[in-house]
């Protein structure tokens, strides 16, 4: 098998190597690192004598392999980051969603229980989009990953839709609001799909390890809130966690989070869909967007769309260091594994 | 072996890809061309994995631990990557060749057993739907 290989490589035409080598440039550059060589040896191997134009299945093949790595870029540049990354996201996602979900379900249960209730779906617009991730959640910690896969999918439409729609009725500012938590629901649809697929079902330990995450995120905001709801008589799931810390001094906590979480091998691969899901909450909460002040009237679909490049921006910049990192880091196994070598074999290093 | 793999989760069925690239590292060592060849004609032209899909599928197997890379060299100026299979891909690549075993016996089985029950004029794979 290992001879299994032309005896010798056919000459190719320059322009057949040229194209190859222009689809290749399709990939994402960490990707293209690690497999760009191999995949153009392997293209020049595979062509007939006299080829001078890249087959129509190859083209389609790449480009359509090229569309998947970028869309999975974010997660990391091949399968071993993009497991790691999954590994810890599909627990500290649905710990940080979980919090809006059973504040937006709240409030959308009280609305129905109201006999005075003005309508649903005007007032609580994000209500259907959280019920369907929701129930993503409890399919997934049932173990019926398929079904919990399909549903975040359509969470995740839902989310978009919502707002989208919003954005369209002229409701901009709760566009703004409500677009980081969308952002935050398609990143866990992504996570779950590309973890359920790669990963061996069961897993109680995880599925144990999520819910335990869940139920202390929803306690702690909670117990968080719960002074102040009684203090002003207001329903457990309404918005008064007020704080007195200003936007910058909670984007300097949430860097410093960010950098520990990037130095810690086990959980590096996270950081970047985090860092594009808090920017883009974050940001939508914060005053820095904002055409005026307060003004919600002053809200325009460019901050719905600033705050989703933002978010790109954020986890593209993420994603560039934590690779970065992983460069240094094999280069230093490498050098360390040379090193070992050589003092073993007793040629010694000056 | 059954009741250690008992307290694992269960190994989730190999696609198809996945299941012929292990397979044709079954044999030794492969680089990626070497791979989608043995694919191909192993699966009677059935199954073509182009570059992109493969080194895709292959991306996947060594983050799961079934594959790893065995050498690299390089040949006319191209660069050649061998894998080949870990214990734990060799051992994946049996349980799941003895499921699809079994599964095919079951059904060669019941075949003969519905071919052989009286009163019917023909049988056998003649009336099995396409």
């Amino acid at each position: 098998m290992s001879t299994d290989r032309p005896a010798e490589a056919a000459a190719v035409v320059p322009a057949l190597a040229r194209d190859y080598q222009r689809l290749l440039r399709l990939f994402p550059f960490a990707y293209r690192r690690a497999h760009g060589a191999e995949m153009l040896g392997h293209l020049l191997d595979a062509t007939a004598p006299g080829q001078s134009r890249p087959e129509r299945r190859d083209v389609v093949d790449l480009l359509r392999a090229a569309a998947r790595e970028w869309a999975l870029a974010p997660l990391g540049p091949t399968a071993s980051e993009r497991r790691a990354a999954t590994s810890v996201l599909s627990v500290v996602l649905p710990a940080l969603l979980a919090i809006p979900a059973t504040r937006t379900i709240g409030f959308g249960v009280s609305l129905v229980l109201r006999d005075d209730a003005p309508p649903l779906l005007p007032t609580a617009p994000m209500v259907v989009p959280w019920v369907i991730w929701a129930l993503a959640l409890l399919a997934l910690l049932a173990g019926a990953g398929r079904t919990g896969r399909a549903l975040a999918a359509a969470a995740a439409a839902a989310a978009t839709v919502t707002v989208v729609a919003l954005v369209a009725t002229g409701e901009v500012h709760a566009a703004y609001l409500e677009t980081g938590w969308a952002v935050g629901i398609a990143a866990h649809a992504v996570v779950v799909a590309e973890h359920e697929r790669t990963t061996a079902a069961g897993g109680w330990q995880r599925r144990a390890t999520t819910a335990a995450a869940v139920t202390v995120a929803v306690g702690a905001y909670l117990v968080a809130t719960v002074a102040d709801t009684t203090r002003l008589g207001a329903p457990w799931w309404a918005s008064v966690g007020s704080t007195t810390w200003s936007t910058q001094a909670v984007v300097v906590v949430l860097a410093v989070i960010g950098t520990a979480g990037i130095l810690v091998a086990r959980t590096r691969q996270a950081v970047p869909i985090l860092a594009g899901v808090i920017a883009a909450v974050v940001l939508g909460r914060s005053q820095f967007f904002w055409s005026g002040s307060l003004d919600p009237s002053t809200v325009d679909l460019g901050n719905v769309l600033g705050l989703l490049a933002f978010s790109c921006g954020a986890a593209c910049a993420g994603r560039w260091v934590v690779n970065r990192i992983d460069e240094l880091v094999e280069v230093r196994a490498r050098l360390r594994h040379d090193v070992e070598q050589a003092v073993g074999s007793g040629t010694g290093v000056v | 072996m059954v009741l250690g793999m008992a307290s694992k989760p269960a190994p989730r069925p190999l696609q198809e890809p996945a299941f012929l690239v292990l397979s044709a590292l079954a044999q030794g060592p492969a680089h990626g061309y070497g791979i989608s060849k043995d694919v191909e004609e192993s699966s009677g032209g059935r199954v073509t994995l182009r570059a992109g899909t493969l080194y895709g599928a292959i991306d996947r197997l060594v983050a799961a631990g079934l594959v790893e890379v065995d050498h690299e060299e390089v040949v006319d100026s191209r660069l050649r990557r061998y894998y080949r299979l870990t214990a734990e891909g060799g051992t994946r690549l049996d349980v799941e060749a003895r499921r699809v075993e079994a599964q095919a016996r079951q059904a060669l089985e019941r075949l003969a057993a519905r071919a052989s029950r009286p009163g019917r004029v023909s049988g056998g794979l003649s009336e099995v739907p396409a």
